[in-house]
């Protein structure tokens, strides 16, 4: 099965939590569906040329998050995630992506009001 | 999770012609991958033919599946094990495969013939034909064929894939991953192909004149070695924490990093930008852990 995980090599973030991130944004955006099976631990560390030791560091964490659940001898699964915790991360990301926005404006300095004005802009340009 | 060790070597020591070999002490650890990487020399073949009892250490004790490895040949123990050596035995150049298959399956009471059959087939080994006239790749993925079908518990293989071609390597690789699906079987190879490495590893052990220079989990590993690239002069770099080398450029300083995340808070506490970020391929961390390990004897002497 795949799974549509990128790895960045040259990013300095942890391999392992490059793959926690964008699991639990799968999960949480809903395009691995509940109770869905996914790879076992040595398929997944094939595909993603990970270690074994990674994968299951990866599927601990986010058991212990409740967003995977292991059946002996199954093999792990998407869990039930909440749908007021499905509305938690979608506002998270984008204010995440809002963050980062407004660090590349400190980054330069600009003002105050040239920011809000410019995202105005860009959400007049990109809103449909 | 608690994990076991499929093979242990404790204080062993052997001398080669040119070469001492150890004291080594190595935990190899059940249903991983482990991968042993070291240039010409370092003690890889060595390693691999005393855990099959070819080779008799001077010294210490190896320990697979929790039982001593004896001097005296275990065919028990050997049972467990399927095993590729760096040649082929010559003495089984005048049988074909066919007939060394039926004489290796005598020791292995879990010998498959399926799976014998199967991968024979999917390989377009030709099975009775004497193995003289087999070209080298044929005969190496015989030799694996060989190995796996007893339905060993560990697979010790040294170079493997030397003489293959890009296809039937690709198939190897896919063949081991499935071998090591139930997630309790372990491989140990000796390897010079980095691909290799990178596609089946789960720990590296670096060799070098018969040492160990280290034993490390493959993503462990690839996160700590990182290059950053800052303005500056080398010299001003030269003793900041996590730095393996720093490498003077005409456009800035390439900062080696051997603790990647070490380094990183170094130069964001000291409002040190970094220009560009970069994972290190592994053979570029196997020369700097050697010449790490030979500034290291320089400085102790």
């Amino acid at each position: 099965m795949f799974m549509p995980i990128q790895i960045n090599d040259n990013s300095s973030e942890p391999l392992y939590a490059q793959i926690t991130h964008q699991l639990r944004a799968l999960i949480l955006s809903g395009h691995l569906e509940e109770s869905m099976l996914l790879p076992s631990i040595r398929e997944f560390a094939n595909q993603l040329q990970c270690s074994v030791i990674t994968v299951r560091r990866v599927y601990q964490d986010l058991e212990s998050e409740g967003l995977l659940r292991t059946k002996q001898g199954t093999g792990t699964f998407v869990a039930q995630v909440h749908a007021e915790e499905r509305a938690r991360y979608r506002r998270q990301a984008v204010e995440q992506a809002l963050e980062e926005a407004v660090d590349a404006a400190l980054r330069v300095d600009i003002t105050k009001e040239e920011l809000e004005q410019l995202m105005q802009e860009v959400i007049q340009r990109k809103w449909h | 999770m608690e994990e076991n060790n499929v093979i242990t070597l404790q204080d062993i020591v052997k001398t080669r012609e040119n070469i001492k070999i150890g004291p080594l002490n190595i935990h190899i650890p059940q249903g991983c991958v482990t991968a042993i990487v070291g240039t010409n020399g370092s003690g890889k073949t060595t390693l691999l033919s005393m855990c099959m009892g070819f080779v008799h250490p001077e010294q210490g004790s190896i320990t697979i599946f929790q039982e001593k490895v004896q001097p005296e040949y275990d065919a028990a123990l050997k049972a467990r094990i399927g095993f590729v050596g760096e040649h082929p035995n010559p003495d089984d150049s005048d049988l074909t495969a066919d007939q060394l298959a039926s004489f290796t399956a005598q020791w292995y009471p879990k010998w498959d013939w399926q799976f014998y059959q199967h991968y024979m087939a999917k390989y377009e080994i030709p099975p009775k034909q004497k193995l003289s006239k087999l070209s080298k790749g044929m005969r190496r993925k015989l030799d694996l064929i060989i190995a796996m079908s007893p339905q060993p518990e560990l697979l010790l293989l040294d170079e493997p894939s030397s003489g293959l071609d890009p296809l039937s390597w690709r198939m190897m690789i896919e063949d081991m991953h499935r071998y090591l699906q139930d997630g309790q079987r372990s491989i140990v190879i000796a390897t010079h192909i980095i691909e290799e490495v990178k596609r089946l590893a789960d720990y590296i052990l670096f060799m070098n004149k018969g040492q160990v220079l280290q034993m490390v989990e493959k993503d462990a590993m690839f996160d700590a070695w990182k290059e950053f690239l800052v303005d500056g002069d080398a010299a001003d770099y030269d003793r900041i924490p996590g730095l393996a080398k720093a490498i003077q450029e005409r456009y800035g300083v390439r900062l080696i990093a051997k603790d990647a995340a070490q380094l990183e808070a170094f130069l964001q506490e000291n409002d040190i930008p970094t220009l560009q970020t970069k994972g290190l391929e592994l053979d570029d961390i196997l020369a700097y852990l050697i010449e790490l390990n030979n500034e290291g004897r320089a400085t102790n002497r």
